[in-house]
């Protein structure tokens, strides 16, 4: 049959070697890395191991939101409430079942990103834990976790977070960090950013005096009244975006600052 | 003699490749060293560099203009002080692109695979997955070539499994 070239070509083209398909799926949003587990078996085995796990979910609601201040006329507050908590709960199933699958075929996470937006802090944080409990055990290296809710009801940040080893970027956002139960193991961290996390300046202090690789370290939005680095050998770039009407003094003492 | 050239370009030296199909290119060395795979041809084989002709079998002697044209422009702009504006760089890469088909991207994936560079593997694989963003499934499996072995009970089943990975995306 005339139609044997284009079959042979699209035999050679169907094996692409897994790296590189996983490579194609960095490229693409988490949704539309998701969407290739549809193509064929091959792919859905494929996206199985795919080792970025990046999730955001809060653009649907926030798109909603936009129109409802455009033109709050049109679209019914209850309803949109409704079909926030619809998608959100949708989101968790997915996330929640790609996390118990990494863990039970024991993948390694290289990265993990989620970016969650909850009204119902309480209800969640549990889940929150949990899905930070299986990254861990799956060896992450970068984390990158941002959770939007109102400043009086924040996630308070699971306490397995400083004692992991294999973490090299570490980016929080929107939660309260606690005082560590234990000596902090964040050994491999190079890189720490912060951003509107609740922390005060014992905590924060603590945590950067037991990164002693870090090279990198932004922090905005703290409310901190002084800030103090000092002794990391390694630091090249530090970043402090805080309002001038609450920080009073910021001390940094890093030889290797760029 | 070398009065006529204010730039070295005559003293560069140059390794010869040979394509899957047996054609030869002369290369620049430092062009071809970017290569992981030419480079170590030669690790540990000093003796080699004059006049060896490195066979490269995977790679068809049809993408070896661009690869190399891709890494001529790539390293001159890396050396270049100040670097070259993003436009500049956009402005290739854009160029490069424009006439390829889907078969020639993959094929060149692929060739970019087996030389081992990292700085064009990630370049293809980033307009590879340009290419099929917003696309339907169908479109995708058409551009990587998969042949769709799912039921369509299975199909289903997946987006059920995946809800939220689905929602929006129609059913082709």
């Amino acid at each position: 049959m005339g139609e044997t070239t284009t079959a042979d070509s699209m035999d050679r083209l169907s094996e692409l070697p897994p790296f590189i398909i996983h490579h194609i799926m960095s490229r693409l949003s988490a949704q539309e890395a998701a969407q290739t587990s549809i193509l064929s078996k091959r792919w859905k085995a494929l996206y199985k191991s795919f080792p970025v796990l990046d999730f955001h979910e809060a653009y649907t609601y926030f798109t909603g939101e936009d129109e409802f201040y455009r033109n709050p006329a049109v679209i019914d507050p209850e309803h949109l409430i409704k079909g926030f908590r619809r998608n959100l709960l949708k989101f968790i199933k997915f996330v929640d079942a790609c996390l118990v699958r990494f863990f039970e075929l024991e993948f390694s996470i290289q990265k993990f990103r989620l970016l969650i937006g909850l009204l119902d802090v309480k209800r969640f944080s549990s889940v929150l834990d949990k899905w930070l409990g299986l990254v861990v055990e799956n060896r992450v290296k970068e984390l990158d976790f941002e959770v939007q809710t109102s400043r009086k009801t924040m996630y308070t940040l699971s306490q397995t977070i400083y004692f992991v080893k294999s973490i090299t970027s570490l980016k929080l956002s929107g939660c309260k960090l606690e005082l560590p139960y234990g000596d902090i193991k964040l050994y491999a961290l190079k890189s720490l950013s912060l951003d509107k996390v609740c922390i005060t300046e014992e905590i924060l202090h603590k945590l950067l005096s037991c990164c002693s690789l870090l090279e990198d370290l932004h922090l905005s939005c703290l409310a901190l009244k002084h800030i103090y680095v000092s002794k990391l050998h390694k630091l090249k770039i530090i970043s402090i975006r805080e309002s001038p009407h609450e920080l009073q003094s910021v001390e940094i003492a890093a030889p290797s600052l760029e | 003699m070398a009065s006529s050239s204010s730039s070295s370009s005559t003293q560069v030296k140059k390794i010869t490749l040979k394509a899957a199909d047996g054609k030869h290119f002369e290369v620049e060395e430092p062009v071809a060293m970017e290569m992981e795979t030419v480079k170590s041809f030669f690790v540990g084989n000093e003796d080699a560099m004059k006049d060896m002709v490195v066979p490269l079998l995977n790679v068809s002697s049809e993408h070896m203009p661009a690869i190399l044209d891709f890494y001529r422009n790539h390293s001159e702009f890396r050396k270049r002080t100040p670097p070259p504006p993003a436009e500049e760089v956009k402005a290739f890469n854009e160029a490069f692109l424009e006439n390829k088909s889907d078969e020639q991207l993959m094929e060149m994936i692929m060739a970019a695979n087996f030389l081992n560079t990292k700085e064009l593997l990630n370049f293809l694989t980033e307009a590879a997955a340009n290419r099929i963003k917003n696309k339907s499934v169908e479109y995708v499996r058409a551009f990587f070539g998969i042949e769709n072995d799912f039921t369509p009970e299975e199909e289903a089943r997946i987006r059920a499994e995946n809800e939220w990975a689905f929602d929006g995306l129609d059913e082709d």
